[in-house]
């Protein structure tokens, strides 16, 4: 017996871009004012000293950590000197999860504040939840607009991010974590698998009364509910509330544009999503996805997290050293030696332009796929690639490696300094770029409601 | 060699997620002392809702829908908390967008494979009957429990809906087979339904006792035979539990469950996932699994908590180091890294699961204070190393007790082959009120195993995993009964008591307002 998914798998995994008859449906937004934001995050930061380019404005030279961005120039600005200074409040925790939690939330581990949200003076614990949600949920809450999916959350590499969770939604104080997808032909069976509302696959028909047997899920909790304590309860309710939100997802509203369609996921024969080896394939097939996912306006949010920060090989590179190689037994290790050892910086060159190839490979697929207002995608999409540190070998959470592309940025094509300012404050100004009405994000200044931040005046 | 000091450090302090803050070692015990005497009813533990872990979620759809489901791993739950006691944690039921919707997807998928061979799994044709046999087959099953009036009218109030909808009665039984699979009812360990809101004790019923046992020893939900035998009322028969416990601990694999979970120890396919850095065929593999395996089914049938780290393993022959299950390959293999064996790994594992000792944070420092050290000793070995690292007080703190217990087992490599490093391994350590002082591996055991800190361990280990959740101040009593089972009978016999035991089979209500 095979399933669709097993059937996929064994099809060699070279998936073609199939033709379907597009309904006539309409979106779920009116075009027009159309807005999307990308994350791409990867761990173990950069080599600071490398990344910043020499001079500020339009003619600075890409340097040669950066040099796939050399051609999306025009869509991009890089933005150097910002920091993480919400890391700084954290007193606990080792030498990464208070950097990743805080990364995208600008937020302290939920235990560090007080019922209040106070930020404690001692005890913090030495991981947690975020208290804040992340940026990427932050906007998503504001731009979704009926779409089929608050966000699309892809992970390159296994499922699980480890200590490095860092996409959160819900109520400050009382979040739930977002966790993403590694799997790309999951993804594909999710969202293009039935692409088609003509094709009346069993799938299709089942789903068709999937709200039915979700409302009778509901109730079933609900019954049970009544006969629990509180605690016990709690833990019911968190659950059935996201059975809530399962409906939509589950929903094939499709748009008729002319760019819709199952993306060409293009993996080895062999393909294990988790394996290291494919780590590039997986990327690949991730970012068409989520391409076409934005072109079929099934999302206006997206996420793409690099998730192995500590041991991958990058095998797939044609690298001056291999990883691993003695006595740097993985890419985490790598990372805190480049400071001493200038002999594997070439090794680490070629890693951290592995990731600009993939921003690369983004925008040029954005810049290339319309929107379903005619424009295309880059023109109404704010993408921001970050990691959690500017100095990968010493842990520093200062001057952050930050790109930003896309229509919505504004003014491209730039270098700017903004030393002296902190992500709260790229955050503020992303959250106004996309429209939405916030002037602070994150931990507060004292806490006391004062924003920490202002905004960023110029992104672009 | 000495950059797999990094790979431990960094996994050991910054992924377990059990570090405390501050530099120090604490006793992992909740804040529960266990009283020196047993108490004279020690009341029934509180059970906790959870929900159903991944694995138990599959084997149990394996088990009920037999192999021709493909059944496969779905995403977006906790996979990697290694004790039950953690599955009542808020880690291991946090839920996520993604992890409710892979559950929709694999109760999706099971469904359509049952679509595609209908008549193998249903015989009804009409809408009343299909539900009868559902809630009488698979259903009752994936609920562990005969369904009440409601829920087969609520089945049936589904089943008509979609059949006024014009579905086929294919269609609409798989929908009804998806909407089980995503119920509460299978999806989540509940407390016992009849429960008063009050302080009162309750038995379990015998359908309830069933399940729980399942659960917990066979990490699924009870299969046909169990669930028949509870409602016949066969666990009024004494005999008749305590065969049913040994078969679950045996046939059942019960006793390798706990023991996995307590040690760590990987499985198979944890091994294979190792597989590109870990030169460790498939062969080997399956020959030190197996080899466990056999040593804990002897242990279980003739051993006792402290042969456990005592007892000759009768693979190894009847001499040398090779004794107990912390000297066994499965254990040296499962705590070492690709080409050669761990001190750092194994020694902290000792200390935090067999004698309930835990470490703080690793200081930010700590790959940059290694690094200074193997790059200013090229030719030290790991002893000397070890020496040169505790002579820094903010390395002390801790590896002062980790690398003396890790250091002992520096005898066997990466596979747990036997190898002389050319050093003693001599050592003394001071846990809790003991000193512990061996001379190599062996005595390390057999030092452990006298210990207070380990019965003492042993008993918080065997109490979560029994009731699967971290042990609380109002469990003394509980956990005292356990520490005198363990020290007055072997272990199949102590097992056989505790999950026959009013600890067991009673439960105390929360005591919470609703």
């Amino acid at each position: 017996m095979i399933n669709r998914r097993m059937f996929l798998r064994g099809s060699g995994g070279l998936f073609l871009s199939l033709p379907f008859l597009r309904s006539p449906l309409l979106s779920a937004a009116e075009p027009g004012s159309i807005k999307r934001f990308i994350v791409f995050v990867h761990g173990q930061g950069t080599l600071d000293d490398e990344w910043t380019p020499s001079v500020t404005g339009r003619s600075y030279q890409m340097p040669e950590i950066l040099a796939p961005l050399e051609a999306v120039r025009e869509h991009i600005n890089i933005l150097s000197g910002i920091d993480n200074v919400v890391r700084g409040t954290i007193r606990a925790g080792n030498g990464h999860n208070p950097a990743g939690r805080s990364l995208l939330t600008c937020s302290p581990f939920a235990g560090c504040l007080d019922g209040a949200g106070i930020l404690k003076s001692d005890n913090h614990p030495d991981n947690g939840d975020s208290y804040f949600p992340s940026i990427d949920q932050v906007v998503a809450e504001q731009i979704q607009q009926g779409t089929r999916l608050k966000s699309l959350n892809l992970n390159v590499g296994s499922n699980s991010v480890g200590e490095y969770s860092m996409l959160w939604e819900g109520q400050p104080g009382a979040l739930t974590k977002v966790d993403g997808t590694g799997d790309p032909q999951v993804i594909f069976e999710r969202l293009f698998a039935n692409l088609d509302p003509n094709q009346e696959t069993p799938q299709a028909l089942l789903r068709k009364e999937s709200n039915l047997v979700l409302n009778a899920v509901k109730e079933d909790f609900r019954k049970l509910n009544e006969k629990l304590g509180a605690a016990d309860r709690l833990r019911l309710e968190q659950h059935a509330a996201l059975i809530e939100g399962l409906e939509t997802q589950l929903a094939g509203s499709l748009v008729n544009t002319a760019a819709c369609a199952e993306p060409v996921l293009d993996l080895p024969i062999d393909f294990e999503y988790s394996q290291d080896s494919h780590m590039g394939a997986s990327s690949k097939a991730h970012i068409r996805s989520m391409v076409m996912a934005m072109a079929c306006d099934m999302t206006r949010v997206g996420t793409l997290q690099y998730t192995n920060y500590n041991s991958p090989r990058f095998g797939f590179r044609s690298l001056p050293k291999t990883i691993p190689v003695d006595p740097h037994s993985n890419w985490h290790a790598m990372v805190h030696d480049a400071r001493n050892d200038a002999s594997i910086r070439p090794t680490m060159r070629k890693v951290f332009q592995f990731f600009a190839e993939e921003f690369t490979y983004l925008i040029q697929e954005l810049a290339v796929t319309p929107d379903i207002d005619g424009k295309m995608l880059i023109d109404n999409t704010l993408v921001l690639w970050i990691s959690e540190f500017g100095n990968g070998g010493r842990h520093s959470t200062f001057n952050l490696p930050v790109v930003v592309a896309g229509g919505p940025v504004g003014s491209l094509g730039q270098h700017l300094d903004l030393s002296n300012h902190n992500s709260s404050e790229l955050f503020t100004a992303i959250q106004q770029k996309l429209g939405v009405q916030r002037s602070d994000f994150g931990l507060k200044r004292d806490h006391v409601g004062d924003p920490i931040v202002d905004s960023i005046p110029n992104l672009g | 060699m000495k950059h797999y000091f990094y790979i431990c450090l960094f996994f050991l302090f910054s992924c377990t997620g059990e570090v405390e803050i501050s530099g120090s070692m604490e006793e992992d015990n909740n804040g529960v002392t266990i009283p020196k005497e047993s108490c004279d009813a020690p009341r029934p533990p509180v059970i906790e809702t959870r929900r159903l872990t991944p694995a138990e979620v599959e084997s149990s759809l394996q088990t009920i829908f037999g192999n021709s489901i493909n059944v496969y791993q779905f995403n977006g739950l906790s996979r990697g908390l290694s004790l039950s006691a953690f599955s009542t944690e808020p880690a291991a039921n946090a839920t996520s967008r993604e992890a409710i919707l892979s559950i929709y997807e694999l109760s999706e998928s099971v469904a359509l494979q049952i679509r595609n061979d209908f008549q193998t799994y249903f015989s009804c044709t009409d809408t009343t009957s299909c539900v009868d046999e559902l809630s009488a087959g698979f259903g009752r099953l994936l609920f562990r429990h005969r369904w009440s009036n409601d829920e087969k009218a609520s089945y049936l109030k589904l089943s008509q809906t979609l059949e006024n909808k014009g579905m086929v009665i294919e269609d609409i039984v798989v929908l009804l087979v998806e909407k089980t699979i995503m119920s509460p009812q299978f999806l989540f360990r509940l407390p016992s339904q009849e429960s008063p809101n009050n302080e009162d004790i309750k038995t379990l019923s015998d359908v309830e006792f069933a399940s729980r046992l399942s659960l917990v020893l066979a990490g699924k939900v009870p299969d046909t035979q169990l669930l028949d035998a509870a409602e016949r009322g066969d666990f009024s028969d004494p005999l008749l539990v305590e065969e049913q416990i040994a078969h679950l601990l045996n046939e059942g694999g019960g006793f390798n469950r706990f023991l996995l979970e307590w040690l760590d120890l990987k499985t198979s396919e944890e091994f294979e996932a190792d597989g590109e850095a870990f030169e460790f065929g498939l062969l080997q593999r399956q020959t030190v699994i197996k080899n466990g395996e056999a040593f804990f089914q002897d242990q279980l049938e003739n051993g006792n908590y402290k042969t456990l780290l005592t007892a000759i393993n009768p693979a190894f022959g009847p001499y040398g180091e090779n004794v107990g299950i912390l000297n066994h390959p499965y254990f040296l293999a499962s705590h070492a890294h690709a080409f050669e064996g761990s001190e750092i790994l194994r020694g902290s594992r000792i200390l935090s699961r067999v004698l309930c000792y835990r470490f703080g944070s690793l200081p930010l420092n700590a790959l940059d204070v290694e690094k200074g050290l193997v790059s200013s000793k090229p030719d030290a070995n790991k002893k000397e190393l070890s020496e040169a690292r505790n002579g820094l007080p903010e390395c002390a703190f801790c590896h002062e007790l980790i690398d003396p217990v890790g250091l002992a087992l520096e005898s066997y490599g990466a596979i747990g082959q036997s190898q002389n490093r050319g050093y003693d391994v001599e050592g003394a350590i001071k846990v809790g009120g003991t000193m512990f002082n061996f001379k190599n591996a062996e005595e390390l055991s057999q030092s452990i195993a006298e210990s207070a800190e380990y019965e003492d361990c042993f008993s918080r280990q065997l109490f979560r995993f029994t009731m699967s959740r971290m042990e609380k101040k109002e469990d003394a009593c509980s956990l005292a009964y356990i520490r005198e089972e363990i020290a007055t009978h072997d272990l199949k016999e102590a097992l056989t008591h505790l999950f026959s035991s009013p600890l067991f089979r009673n439960q105390s209500a929360r005591g919470e307002k609703q």
